[in-house]
């Protein structure tokens, strides 16, 4: 059994406030992903719930019971960290054998769990081997088993996976998704990278600045994302700057400069408003007589598994990028684009406009 | 302008030689990613060129100098490193200025390229805030802006992108491509990111244990790969064994699987009866119904995994074969596409000119894909 609520979570640190009401719930058996940029507070958050730091307000509850006086080891989770240290005068396999020994299993069970247990994140080769022996990622991965071996019902991952190649991630996560399932365990699982939170994830918390600005399953996330900063963390998204020129039901018709319009099919916009409007790359279509024509000039294309991925300077002045199959495409050139109104995503403004958003995404621009 | 060519370049540390003969020629104005997992020489390579390390054979030559012997000061290069090394105690002007400064630059001349490479930059509001005070992003652009400033028009990268945010790489790596074309640089950037190399480079240099495995662009490296380990290390591959049981005219043959199924594919220089492997992207192999069954190259399995990831949904197939598939569906390819769920039959196909056929390696497929030679 293992759930977890969250109410009401602030925790401030002298000028910076590292949380700000923080409500998440966490089904038994569920694994939950709190995704945001590096200082959103992710680990503050885990380490209010596995007790190793008090918040300035709001309850952790596990499994309905009240755990904020309870100490660590009390509360029924194990916490990998961010920066884990394993044991150097031990092996692999007395590392992860030391849960279950603190525990009180006998050597001979704590070592054939600890076996099983490394089987699962593949390092059963390297059960004799030192630390120092081992690659960073393999570290990661005897860390996780050493997690594992708790044998809590409620884990709480802080970045497991930050330091692998991205060729053994890409596999790895899939299974460690597994191998909860398959243990039954209920995860909260924090990270910074978006599509390792896609392969592991039931459901996504995003965090920015202390604040979950929108929780959901992956598909609801990816599809609808609620604000600009959203949309354009989650994915690849070109944003511009508009104003609302005509709005009724279904159908947004917004100004973005230079003569261009865009239709959406969104709703919820007035007359007027400014908006930001968000096309993803593989929205755009290339020639063709469809809504929404806009004109542009190539400036560069790179490629990436199988597609181009084509910078277009559009005649108004922004500058967009298009994922496209087709390999005709000429740097220099003119080129023409249209996009279906259903794909056109419209986000409120934010005071200081697209900057602020693309500032807060990426750090940059 | 520079140009670099690298002459049977070997480097050894004690017993383990971490260069074993590496020629290569980066063009100028090139833009050239070094890719290859932790541990193979990638570093050692690039601190050859920078001159901060001396080759024990071989000869760095920048634009048909040879330069071996010379000291980095010489040699035009601006360096960048993973961690990123700005001067603690000083803001990022003062940090941008520093180069300029010590080759003894007149003061307004230094002002005037430091300003200017920071305004290409996009960095000049942040002028006045110290290292401490930038996120790793800016932090990162910065120490670009300060290896420019020397005056190098040849720009080495060592992972330059790995401490930062996963969202703000990507973005970066375009920055950065944009930065070097738009200022005619030369670049040599050195990943073991294989989405990061395809998107910046214009040629990559794929190494494995101190060798050159291949030197190309990134659309010859990911639909020509020349051998097994190149296709496989240039995003992932599913293996089949097989085969060539026929060969048929334009190029084609007839491979039977280890399940007995017969594809085609393109395949030259095989004879029958040769064992072969046929590598497909995951992305190039389509999901259809059972009911589709009257189109070639199909393959029947069950999906085990199913998950979406955004752009694509990502699909685990065990084949009736026994053997295990990765599928990745687009999701830009139609509007509506059909959500296959766990445990489902489904068929597998592939487009003859998507597989990739090589003979079976000697050492066996483990081996070949090990990252140790
Ligand atoms: N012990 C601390 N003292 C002061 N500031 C802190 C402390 N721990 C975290 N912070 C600040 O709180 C914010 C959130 O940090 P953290 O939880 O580590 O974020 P994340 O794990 O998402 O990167 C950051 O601005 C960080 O600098
Ligand atoms: N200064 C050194 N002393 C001893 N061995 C070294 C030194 N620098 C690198 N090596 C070894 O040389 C090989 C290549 O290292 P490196 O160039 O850092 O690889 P990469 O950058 O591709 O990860 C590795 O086996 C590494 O351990
Ligand atoms: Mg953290
Ligand atoms: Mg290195």
């Amino acid at each position: 059994m293992g759930s977890l609520r969250l109410v009401d979570i602030s925790k401030r640190f002298d000028r910076v406030e590292a949380l700000k009401d923080v409500d998440l719930e966490i089904y038994d058996g569920e694994y939950a992903v709190v995704l945001g940029p590096t200082g959103a507070g992710k680990t503050t958050l885990l380490r209010i719930i596995a007790g190793l730091l008090r918040q300035d307000n709001g309850e952790v509850y596990i499994n309905e019971v009240q755990v904020d006086d309870l100490p660590p080891e009390e509360r029924g989770v194990a916490l990998f960290f961010q920066n884990f240290a394993l044991f150097p005068h031990m092996t692999v396999l007395d590392n992860v054998a030391f849960s279950l020994r603190v525990k009180g299993l006998s050597l001979e069970e704590s070592e054939r769990k600890a076996m099983d247990i490394l089987r699962m994140v593949h390092l059963d080769h390297r059960a004799y081997s030192y630390p120092r022996e081992l690659s960073g990622g393999m570290q990661q991965r005897v860390a996780l088993a050493r997690t594992i071996a708790a044998g809590v019902d409620i884990l709480l991952l802080d970045e497991p996976l930050s330091q692998l190649d991205a060729k053994i991630k890409s596999e790895i996560q899939y299974e460690l998704r597994d191998l909860a399932k398959s243990l039954g365990l209920t995860v909260l699982h924090v990270t910074n990278d978006v599509e390792e939170a896609l392969a592991v994830a039931d459901r996504i918390a995003i965090l920015n600045k202390g604040e979950i600005v929108q929780v959901g399953t992956p598909v609801e996330i990816m599809e609808n994302p609620k604000t600009a900063f959203v949309a354009s963390f989650i994915a690849e998204m070109n944003l511009m700057e508009g104003v609302v020129e005509e709005s009724s039901e279904n159908r947004v018709v917004v100004d973005i400069g230079g003569g261009f319009k865009v239709e959406s099919s969104r709703n919820g916009f007035k007359k007027g408003e400014l908006v930001i409007v968000g096309v993803k790359p593989s929205s755009f279509k290339i020639g063709g007589d469809g809504k929404n024509g806009l004109t542009g000039k190539v400036e560069d294309w790179v490629f990436s598994f199988g597609f181009r991925r084509v910078t277009v300077q559009l005649d108004n002045g922004s500058r967009v990028s298009v994922k496209t199959e087709r390999k005709d495409i000429e740097r220099g050139s003119s080129i023409s684009l249209t996009v279906d109104p259903r794909d056109v995503y419209l986000f409120p403004y934010l005071k200081g406009g697209l900057r602020t958003v693309l500032a807060e995404v990426s750090g940059v621009f | 302008m520079p140009e670099v060519k690298l002459v049977n370049i070997v480097k050894r540390f004690g017993n383990i030689t971490a260069l074993r003969g590496i020629n290569l020629t980066v063009e100028n104005g090139e833009y050239v990613c070094i890719l290859g997992p932790s541990g193979c020489g990638k570093t050692t390579l690039l601190r050859i060129i920078a001159g901060l390390l001396k080759p024990d054979e071989g000869q760095v030559y920048i634009d048909g100098e040879d330069v071996t012997h010379k000291p980095p000061e010489y040699r035009g290069v601006g360096f960048v490193f993973q961690s990123i090394a700005l001067f603690p105690h000083m803001n990022s002007w003062e940090n941008v200025l520093y180069g300029p400064t010590v080759k003894g630059l007149d003061k307004s001349i230094s002002h005037r390229i430091a300003r200017e490479i920071m305004r290409t930059l996009k960095t000049i509001d942040y002028s006045g805030l110290y290292p401490g005070e930038l996120s790793g992003g800016i932090a990162q652009m910065i120490a670009i802006a300060r290896a420019l400033a020397t005056g190098a028009k040849l720009l080495l990268l060592d992972e330059p992108l790995g401490a930062l945010d996963p969202r703000i790489r990507v973005d970066l790596r375009y920055e950065l491509r944009r930065i070097v074309k738009g200022l005619g640089l030369t670049a040599i950037h050195v990943t073991h990111n294989q989405e990061e190399a395809l998107t910046i480079a214009d040629r990559i240099v794929v190494m494995r244990s101190g060798m050159v495995e291949a030197y190309d662009t990134p659309e010859n490296l990911y639909w020509h790969p020349k051998n097994l380990f190149v296709a496989d290390f240039i995003g992932k591959v599913n293996v089949l064994e097989g085969f060539i049981k026929k060969a048929l005219t334009g190029g084609k043959a007839l491979v039977e699987l280890t399940g007995g199924i017969s594809i085609e594919v393109y395949a030259k220089g095989f004879s029958e009866g040769d064992k072969v492997v046929v590598a497909v992207r995951p992305e190039n192999f389509e999901i259809l119904d059972r009911s589709e069954a009257d189109k070639p190259n199909l393959l029947r399995g069950v999906v085990t995994r199913a998950r979406f990831m955004g752009d694509y949904y990502r699909y685990d197939v065990t084949l009736e074969s026994g053997e295990r598939v990765t599928v990745n569906t687009p999701l830009y390819r139609s509007e509506k596409i059909q959500v296959r769920k766990k445990g489902e039959p489904v068929l597998v196909r592939f487009d003859p000119e998507k597989a990739l056929v090589y003979a079976y390696p000697k050492r066996g497929i483990e081996r070949e894909l090990s990252i140790e030679v």
